[in-house]
């Protein structure tokens, strides 16, 4: 007999199993469902804990102030010179009089302050250079090149008041292992939840299978080759998970719209639901493949129990 | 063609259930195997399909030493046999066609083959207008008719039949009966283990009697009582 043949009636039978046994194809479609669910609801959790991350990380940033007074030219020599260090992801001049009309947007309601600020006739206030760096780890190399500029930060050349790394330096230690710890509990807990969707599914299809250890034996007992028993349980494992993606993948969608609607704002700006959108080529392909590989080794391991006969 | 030497069977959770059989069955011969419950049949028949193996002794089929089989050639074995069992041991999932095309499948036939032979032996048995329908939708002897179809239908050496007609009404005992008559007429061995005294009397064929899992009589013209 041609392997193709073979191939046929293994997948003819598969397919027929699958049909017939409705009940308990729709019990191991559902538990897988659940299953992939919990998976795609790991990416989705990957996501947004991935994009709050990455909106702290733009908050923060090292400031440095100048002296009132301090000329433009010098300050934008300092600042080409800043450029050329790898770690610095933008820089942004702010300028004495810029620095000053937000002061006093800040303070639009203070008036005592105001008042003090035009009894003075000159701004009192410096200009400012925004630095921010690639990843929060970075910040510290970045002042250690400012503190190296000792010219420029003290004697009577000097243009720089004050650099707010130190103050910093705590928050972004913090931030750094904050995103670490986050980063990596995340993982474990999506691992755990994933390992235990995924034994659930298995005990499931192993319970489909035992249902059927005595029509196993009996064609054992007819002659029948052991992958040609294998075959079909492993097409309909393999079907489950077809089906049970496609599923998923239709609940996800009234479910992130529901969610983004409602966390939006929540989680700094992820819209779930465009998220989703954007992404369901591949949600549904990593989904397909865990679902395929799921149904098709559970099936697998499963019945080999029962081809000792 | 069968034969066992000195082939004793013991199971771990049992007493012995095979004390030193010594057995030989030439081809073409129609067999009966009668004895109490727990006399040794079934072991007697598993011990021929290589579903277990002798704990002493040897039993081999043409020159095959079965306990010499690898697992991988046990598949090939078992399609040299038909068995039909007392329990029918259909599969359930699959419509009465599909039931004696599996068990062709199984054999390596080709789609043609199946598709003449199927219809053939469906109307051997008589069952040729149910074909579509699953084994629940059959009464006990229609049952048993298909699995004798499914057990012929590859053309075997042997056909055994493991108490057949052990859930059957005396008239669908007699039928099967009679189709196993019929198949052996065309050359295939048959073994039969039976409870039944009528059926062992109306075949007038070789009887063994086996006891406490010793062959106690072994006949060439036997019925029940003598035996």
């Amino acid at each position: 007999m041609s392997l193709e043949t073979d191939f046929r009636r293994i997948i003819n039978n598969g397919i027929k199993t699958f049909t017939r046994n409705s009940v308990v194809s729709a019990a191991s479609i559902l538990i897988m469902t659940v299953t992939l669910f919990v998976i795609s609801t790991v990416i989705f959790l990957n996501a947004i804990l991935s994009f709050s991350l990455s909106q702290i990380q733009d908050r923060v940033d090292v400031n440095v102030y100048f002296y009132p007074g301090t000329s433009v030219e010098r300050i934008f020599a300092f600042q080409d010179e800043l450029a050329l260090l790898p770690e610095i992801a933008s820089l942004e001049f702010v300028s004495q009089e810029d620095v000053l009309i937000a002061f006093r947007e800040r303070h639009a309601g203070d008036f005592l302050t105001l008042q003090a600020l035009d009894e003075l006739n000159t701004n009192p206030l410096g200009a400012v250079l925004n630095i921010r760096a690639f990843n929060a780890g970075q910040y510290e190399a970045i002042d250690a090149f400012i503190q190296s500029q000792t010219n420029l930060i003290t004697g009577p050349q000097a243009i720089i008041e004050k650099v707010n790394f130190r103050q910093n330096e705590q928050v972004i230690n913090r931030l750094n292992t904050l995103i670490r710890t986050t980063q990596s509990l995340g993982f474990f807990v999506s691992l755990f939840f994933i390992i235990i969707s995924i034994l659930i599914s298995f005990n499931t299809i192993r319970l489909a299978i035992y249902n059927s250890r005595e029509e196993i034996g009996i064609m054992r007992l007819v002659g029948a080759q052991n992958r040609y028993i294998r075959g079909p349980f492993v097409v309909e494992g393999l079907l489950y998970g077809v089906v049970s993606t496609v599923l998923t993948v239709l609940i996800l969608i009234p479910v992130t719209l529901w969610l983004s609607k409602a966390t939006t704002t929540f989680f700094g700006g992820l819209d779930l639901f465009a998220y989703y959108i954007n992404n369901l080529f591949q949600i549904f392909l990593i989904l397909l493949v865990v679902g395929m590989l799921l149904g098709m080794i559970s099936s697998f391991i499963a019945v080999r129990r029962y081809l000792k006969v | 063609m069968i034969y066992f030497d000195h082939v004793s069977k013991v199971f771990e959770d049992r007493d012995i259930s095979l004390e030193d059989i010594n057995l030989s069955i030439s081809a073409g011969e129609f067999v009966s195997i009668i004895g109490p419950s727990g006399a040794g049949k079934t072991t007697l028949v598993r011990l021929i399909l290589a579903e277990v193996q002798p704990t002493s002794g040897s039993v081999s089929f043409e020159s095959q030493d079965l306990s010499l089989l690898r697992e991988s050639d046990i598949p090939a074995h078992r399609q040299r046999i038909g068995v039909v069992f007392q329990d029918f041991r259909l599969l359930k999932m699959k419509t009465v066609y599909e039931n004696i095309a599996f068990a062709m499948e199984a054999a390596g036939k080709t789609d043609e083959e199946i598709l003449a032979d199927v219809p053939y032996v469906l109307s051997l048995v008589n069952l040729d207008h149910k074909k579509d329908r699953f084994p629940h939708q059959l009464s006990g002897g229609e049952r048993q008719r298909l699995a004798i179809a499914r057990a012929i239908i590859n053309q075997p050496d042997v056909v055994i039949a493991d108490e057949p007609t052990g859930n059957l009404d005396p008239e669908s005992a007699f039928e099967v009966i009679e189709i196993l008559k019929k198949i052996n007429d065309l050359g295939t061995t048959i073994i039969l283990t039976t409870h039944n005294p009528a059926i062992v009397d109306a075949l007038k064929k070789r009887v063994i009697k086996l006891d406490q899992g010793r062959i106690q009589s072994d006949e060439a013209q036997g019925n029940y009582q003598s035996a």
